[in-house]
């Protein structure tokens, strides 16, 4: 039962995110049908399943807000902010109620009740004499319980009255319409057309029988006919509803299962079933059903069988659900695996046989594939984490009294989960922010000639083997002399330091840095921009700003598209080995005795008559022992620019699967993982964008 | 309008008739061409109505053809179509819904004109 609970609740959680984003989308559209069946349906759903799972609470709950929202399914309420509110409110609560059973704070009853009383506030009283509009006479087409509209098959008979066509109606074009509404066979009915002789040539005397599988409804097939309406008779049954009530009865045929158990054999059942004659050909032999009769029955037949195949073929190749755990220790054994190979392929080689060389190079790209495979398993659209969003800034912008639209874009591309669920705070901050100090009230933003409504605009998209976030508002944008005076103020530049824009918007992502002048409860503490670096800098990315005053503010936030394993060039300092994320690597340079001397102690490299800063490693982590005659410099791009990192040898690329430290070493600045060596031997990760900060804040102190 | 135009044809023998039609065979001509029909239901034992050419076709027309084989096996008397894969006639065809894999219950002679390609 414990397992059935838990399903439930997994489903739940769904469930009620999708009702917010159904609700969001309803306010926006109050009279689309589909959304309000959206939200209807997971209600329903939540209300039903949660009564079966012994969530009493929630059900209860649930089936009063569902009953007024039955209500305006039916026509009887429309829908208003108000109801969105509270219907949001409500959707807060069951999420509530549901983290309460797993140990989280209770729910106030007051607070249960009170939302239920201010629905039924909202509900209109019934008026004298005209009662509630009775819901659809049909559903327009099934809807299941995802919400999503599934395909009905209908048969239809069509029989004009024979003048229709003198009338000017031409029944082909119908026909032609009724196909446009999905897969449709047609078969005319031609037993009544007359003999020449007493043929009326402009009258019509043919009907039809049409087998019509469709999504958009009973009411868009009535809407074909709907101009002739007294011209014909229209019979309209459903045949096939989309696999709601499916109880498969195909059972296996009596002969099959006789010779299934030996019982009979094929040859006998053969000779048997030679002797019958199919029903159909019966029925037209002794005259009791006309043969086109019977031709459009077995179309009818033919179609639903073809519809419940294309169906049970979608369903095949649906989903299944499996604990993220299990997929964590798929990536891991996956991880262990590559690093295996590694040593496989390491020792082959040292072994020239030829044979083992072979056997390594063939598991060398099963791996391959496999980690491609396993890391992919764990992708995930960033739109879940978009539409939260969505929430969040209708909420906030009420709040603020600001008129603020979140629009999205590229919430189909796909990041590891673990990346997404990490990404989550530092993308509330950063909207937090630009809705409180980006975009402006509506007056000021009317003075300054902009529109009313402020945007923040939220794109993913994917470049190379990252991915690029950006949050773009239209607001004030950042005052550059403000934040260098408080920079200034706070101790963190020097009152006489030149800086570039860039350097100057750095200032912000300092720690203890704000300039808002007021706190609100949004944003303001000057917590928020420090944080979120670090945030995003422990997930392998890189964040960036740039801002013009009164047009807005762009921050683009750059990650890897995975966690678990990167790409990585593996360099020596010594007899240590050592990793830099390729991603950021963009070149190597010899760095020789001689140009040690003309630099004389600077830290600078001339590469291609461009001055490039580095640091020496073997110093920064005071490794003992010789430099070697030529060493090599490694250049990065970090936030824009060049900085190079002075090591050994460089061994080449490397398949890295990144191990963390461990809590003892959570405190080692400069570092973010390690990862194990095809040798056994261990190398350490370099965190490049950590090793940058921390020159640059000593070269500052200094 | 281009109108429809029947030319009749004798066959090799003395009682086959063509009838070649060409231009619409729409709502606007049937009257016409059940008269031609009928005239060569009276003069010969087998029709064959051409519809190579025809540019526009209706259900009316369809019907009028599907009319015209019935009557002939009436009076024992064999009509054909050819021509049918004349796009536009067999888009009609296939739009109206006629194409099927057996005849009707008069259709004695097995020999109805829409049976082969159905979908």
């Amino acid at each position: 039962m414990d397992a059935h609970r838990q399903a439930y609740k997994e489903e739940a959680y769904e469930l009620l995110a999708e009702l917010e984003t159904s609700l969001l989308e309803l306010e926006e559209a109050p009279d689309d049908f589909d959304l309000i069946n959206r939200v209807f349906r997971a209600m329903h759903t939540i209300k039903g399943s949660g009564a079966m799972f012994g969530f009493d609470d929630i059900a209860a709950f649930t089936h009063e807000v569902e009953t007024v929202f039955d209500l305006v399914r039916n026509g009887g309420m429309a829908v208003t902010t108000e109801l969105v509110n509270l219907t949001l409110s409500s959707r807060d609560l069951i999420k509530g109620l549901l983290d309460a059973s797993d140990g989280g704070e209770p729910v106030a009853a007051t607070d249960l009740a009170e939302v239920v009383a201010r629905l039924k506030r909202l509900v209109p009283a019934p008026k004298i004499g005209s009662p509630l509009p009775a819901g659809p006479a049909a559903e327009p087409a099934a809807v299941a319980d995802a919400g999503k509209v599934v395909p009905v098959t209908y048969r239809l008979r069509f029989v004009p009255v024979p003048e229709v066509t003198v009338n000017g109606t031409n029944p082909l074009l119908l026909l032609g319409e009724l196909r446009e509404l999905g897969k449709c066979r047609i078969v005319a009915q031609m037993a009544n057309v007359l003999l020449l002789d007493a043929l009326n040539p402009e009258c019509c005397y043919i009907f039809w029988d049409v087998i019509l599988t469709t999504d958009r409804g009973i009411d868009a097939i009535k809407d074909v006919f709907i101009f002739i309406e007294d011209d014909c008779e229209l019979k309209i049954d459903v045949i096939d509803d989309g696999g709601a009530l499916d109880t498969d009865a195909d059972y296996k045929k009596l002969g099959i299962i006789l010779t299934e158990r030996g019982d009979l054999s094929l040859a006998e059942m053969d000779e048997i079933l030679s002797r019958q004659k199919r029903f159909g050909e019966l029925l037209v032999e002794n005259n009791v059903v006309p043969p086109e009769k019977v031709e459009s029955a077995l179309v009818e037949q033919q179609h639903v069988k073809e519809v419940r195949k294309e169906r049970q073929a979608q369903e095949n190749a649906s989903s299944i659900r499996v604990p993220a755990d299990k997929l964590d220790l798929l990536v891991n054994l996956v991880g262990e695996l590559v690093t295996v190979q590694a040593r496989l392929s390491q020792t082959a080689a040292g072994k020239a046989d030829p044979v083992l060389v072979t056997i390594a190079e063939e598991v060398e790209r099963l791996t391959n594939e496999l980690r491609d495979t396993a890391l992919n398993i764990r992708m995930l659209p960033i739109g879940t984490t978009f539409s939260k969003f969505k929430r969040l800034v209708r909420d906030l912008s009420a709040e603020l009294g600001k008129d603020i639209e979140l629009t999205t874009a590229g919430a189909e591309t796909e990041l590891d989960k673990t990346v997404i669920e990490k990404l989550n705070d530092p993308l509330v901050h950063l909207i937090r922010n630009s809705l409180d100090h980006g975009i402006e009230a509506p007056e000021a933003r009317l003075a300054a000639g902009k529109p009313r409504q402020g945007t923040v605009h939220l794109a993913a998209v994917h470049s190379g083997d990252s991915v690029l976030i950006t949050i773009t508002d239209d607001g004030a944008g950042l005052d550059k002399e403000a934040i260098r005076a408080k920079g200034i103020e706070r101790g963190i530049i020097p009152a006489n330091a030149e800086l570039s824009d860039k350097e100057i918007f750095g200032l912000i992502f300092a720690p203890g840095f704000s300039t808002a002048k007021t706190v609100t409860s949004v944003s303001g503490r000057g917590v928020g921009m420090d944080v979120v670096k670090k945030a995003i800098e422990a997930l392998r990315g890189t964040i960036d700003l740039a801002s013009e005053r009164g047009k807005g503010t762009v921050i683009t936030i750059k990650l890897p598209l995975t966690l678990a394993i990167i790409e990585s060039l593996l360099v020596k300092i010594g007899v240590d080995s050592f990793v830099i994320p390729l991603s950021i690597v963009e070149e190597c340079v010899e760095l020789t005795r001689d140009d040690l001397k003309n630099a004389h102690g600077r830290n600078l490299a001339n590469v291609r008559d461009q001055i490039v800063p580095y640091v020496p490693l073997r110093e920064r982590f005071r490794i003992a022992g010789e430099t070697p005659e030529i060493e090599q410099i490694v250049i990065t791009r970090v936030h824009d620019s060049r900085i190079g990192f002075v090591v050994d040898h460089v061994v080449g690329e490397h398949q890295t699967v990144i191990k963390s430290l461990g809590k003892m070493y959570k405190d080692v600045n400069g570092l973010s993982g390690a990862t194990i060596l095809g040798d056994g031997s261990v190398a350490l990760i370099l965190d490049i964008p950590r090793l940058v900060r921390d020159v640059e804040l000593e070269q500052l102190t200094n | 309008m281009e109108g429809l135009i029947i030319e009749q044809r004798q066959g090799e023998q003395a009682d086959r008739l063509f009838l070649d039609v060409s231009g619409e065979l729409t709502i606007c001509f049937v009257g016409e061409f059940r008269e031609a029909l009928l005239d060569g239901l009276e003069k010969a034992t087998e029709i064959t109505v051409n519809v190579e050419h025809v540019s526009a076709v209706d259900l009316t027309g369809l019907q009028l053809l599907c009319s015209a084989h019935r009557t002939a096996s009436a009076r024992d008397k064999t009509f054909g179509i050819v021509g049918r894969q004349n796009r536009i006639f067999a888009e009609a065809e296939r739009l109206a819904g006629f194409s099927r894999h057996v005849g009707c219950v008069k259709d004695v002679g097995k020999t109805c004109i829409w049976t082969g390609g159905n979908e």
